[in-house]
């Protein structure tokens, strides 16, 4: 659905964000993309969604060409930035002078969502609290039934109860026809709801793995539990200390992405090494 | 799906337009007729000879002109705010629609609505005022009349409207302000540029030259104005052609927008 093929991308052509980056992602994923503050998380999201231009190589989604905004293409995308607009209008105008414009968009599944949500209809959405807004975006966005929905920070703002809510929903959203990327600095936010993870750092795509082929090469565990196997990874954790092994036993451990993404940032090669 | 323009999609995209901005529209409106009111009623009350055809003219070419460049240089200037322009940018429409959209609220539809209120605010005044002496013929200022010229108001609306248009997509913020800076440098920059051309290709005694208009040679101690037949045709096809660069100009402006 998306290619990405030696794409470069700066804000002046001398200091390039992006080189050389090449990245794959299908429907039927939810795809978790993390990077440090500055990676380059909503720029990348941004050329996928052609609100910036690369300066070289290619980007396709769908066979469109993102940098030139076609209806085809938009109709096909639901872009959730960190910070939105949203004009002085209740929920219900919004959707009808905005939905329309989406071919498969559901009121119902917008209103049922937003009862989910306790967001107020009756409410300006220019008047609604930051993560009142927020909400009323993720529900837009996904009752437009697009094949594929990308979002920035979506739990920014969110309260816990609602970030359950939030996790729930997408999850239920997932269709083999639809892709989602979810773009966050925080990773516990994205428990039990990717699965798919692309770690961007340093310029490039250092991970781009489904959580089943991680957890299939790694064993995330203590260093109580280690029994002579070597260690790759090493982090103080609350409960002792926290440790990634490599998988020879082919058993199963959940992926502790937190641990997994810092391990990756702090240069440690042999986790990368070995996933490759 | 045709990817260029589709009727259904631009109005739709018309509509979400107008509901996305008819409060900001209406209280503008309500403004311009506020300030045609207070200062077409304050020159009825303080002059003798009333609200006059001949008064209307400046009026009318002040208050066109200067509204008509904010109004255009705010309408797409939410491309300048970054939470705006995604959704604007991401809106499942084509730049031309989007572009088209915003050049008939700032060209057509101010044109339309200024032009009777110019003329409902003059007949209120007039009808308010004890002043009741005008022939018929002074009573409400004539557009075409071949006599003043005020028709030719409208290539310098165009002109204007043109400006304003790329620099509300140009600019970030204070479009009004850095569109009219810019502008106003540009035109003392070519009329500086044309007088030394005009001055190279005739090496003596050039008089006056004006951009798209006519030379003065000096003679005999005077200036002889140098007249080519039909020049104002020549004059309105030189503005056409940089009012029809400049709304394309914009265009591609928008095309290219990045967030």
């Amino acid at each position: 659905m998306i290619k990405l093929n030696n794409l470069n991308f700066g804000y002046s052509k001398k200091k390039l964000l992006f080189k050389n980056l090449s990245l794959t992602l299908s429907e039927g994923h939810i795809y978790g993309l993390l990077g440090k503050n500055g990676a380059g998380k909503s720029t990348l999201l941004k050329n996928i969604a052609g609100l910036a231009f690369p300066i070289d190589g290619v980007c396709s989604v769908k066979g469109f060409m993102p940098s030139q905004r076609l209806p085809g293409f938009l109709r096909e995308l639901f872009f959730i930035p960190e910070e939105m607009y949203l004009p002085s209008l209740t929920p219900a105008q919004f959707a009808k002078s905005t939905g329309h414009f989406y071919p498969n968009f559901d009121i119902g599944h917008f209103n049922n969502m937003l009862n989910e949500f306790e967001v107020p209809l009756d409410s300006k959405l220019n008047k609604l609290s930051f993560g009142q807004q927020k909400k009323v975006m993720i529900a837009f966005g996904l009752a437009a039934n697009t094949s594929l929905l990308i979002m920035d920070e979506p739990t920014n703002g969110l309260d816990i109860p609602s970030k359950s809510q939030f996790r729930k929903i997408i999850a239920s959203a997932l269709t083999e026809h639809r892709c989602i990327i979810i773009s966050t600095h925080q990773v516990r936010d994205l428990d039990s709801l990717i699965d798919s993870l692309i770690v961007l750092h340093r310029q490039e795509i250092v991970l781009n793995s489904s959580l089943d082929a991680i957890s299939d090469k790694l064993t995330f565990t203590s260093s109580a539990q280690l029994n002579g196997k070597k260690a790759l990874y090493t982090e103080d954790g609350l409960g002792g200390i926290n440790t990634i092994v490599a998988n020879t036993e082919e058993s199963y451990s959940k992926v502790d992405m937190e641990l997994l993404f810092n391990a990756i940032i702090t240069e440690n090669t042999s986790v990368t090494d070995h996933l490759k | 799906m045709n990817q260029t323009f589709n009727l259904n999609r631009f109005s739709k995209l018309f509509v979400k337009h107008t509901a996305d901005n008819y409060k900001t529209y209406l209280m503008s409106f309500a403004v311009l007729l506020g300030v045609l009111f207070i200062s077409m009623g304050f020159i009825a009350y303080v002059d003798n000879n009333g609200l006059s055809a001949r008064t209307q003219i400046p009026f009318f070419i002040f208050v066109y002109i200067l509204a008509g460049s904010i109004f255009t240089s705010i309408i797409f200037s939410d491309l300048g705010n970054k939470r705006k322009a995604i959704s604007i940018l991401t809106l499942p429409a084509s730049h031309f629609e989007k572009y088209l959209v915003g050049w008939v609220y700032s060209f057509v539809i101010f044109q339309l609505l200024f032009i009777p209120s110019f003329y409902l605010v003059v007949i209120i005044i007039q009808t308010l005022s004890p002043i009741k002496e005008f022939s018929n013929d002074e009573k409400l200022m004539d557009l075409f009349s071949e006599k003043q010229k005020v028709y030719f108001v409208f290539y310098l609306f165009a002109a204007l409207h043109a400006v304003a248009l790329w620099g509300s997509v140009f600019f970030k913020k204070h479009h009004f302000i850095k569109t009219a800076f810019v502008f106003l440098i540009g035109v003392f920059a070519l009329s500086y540029l044309n007088n030394q051309f005009i001055q190279f290709i005739i090496s003596e005694g050039v008089g006056t030259s004006t951009p798209f208009g006519r030379i003065g040679v000096r003679e005999n101690g005077g200036i002889t104005m140098v007249v080519i037949k039909n020049d104002y045709i020549y004059s309105a096809l030189a503005v056409a052609a940089v009012v029809i660069l400049m709304w394309t100009s914009t265009f591609f402006r928008l095309k290219e927008k990045e967030v």
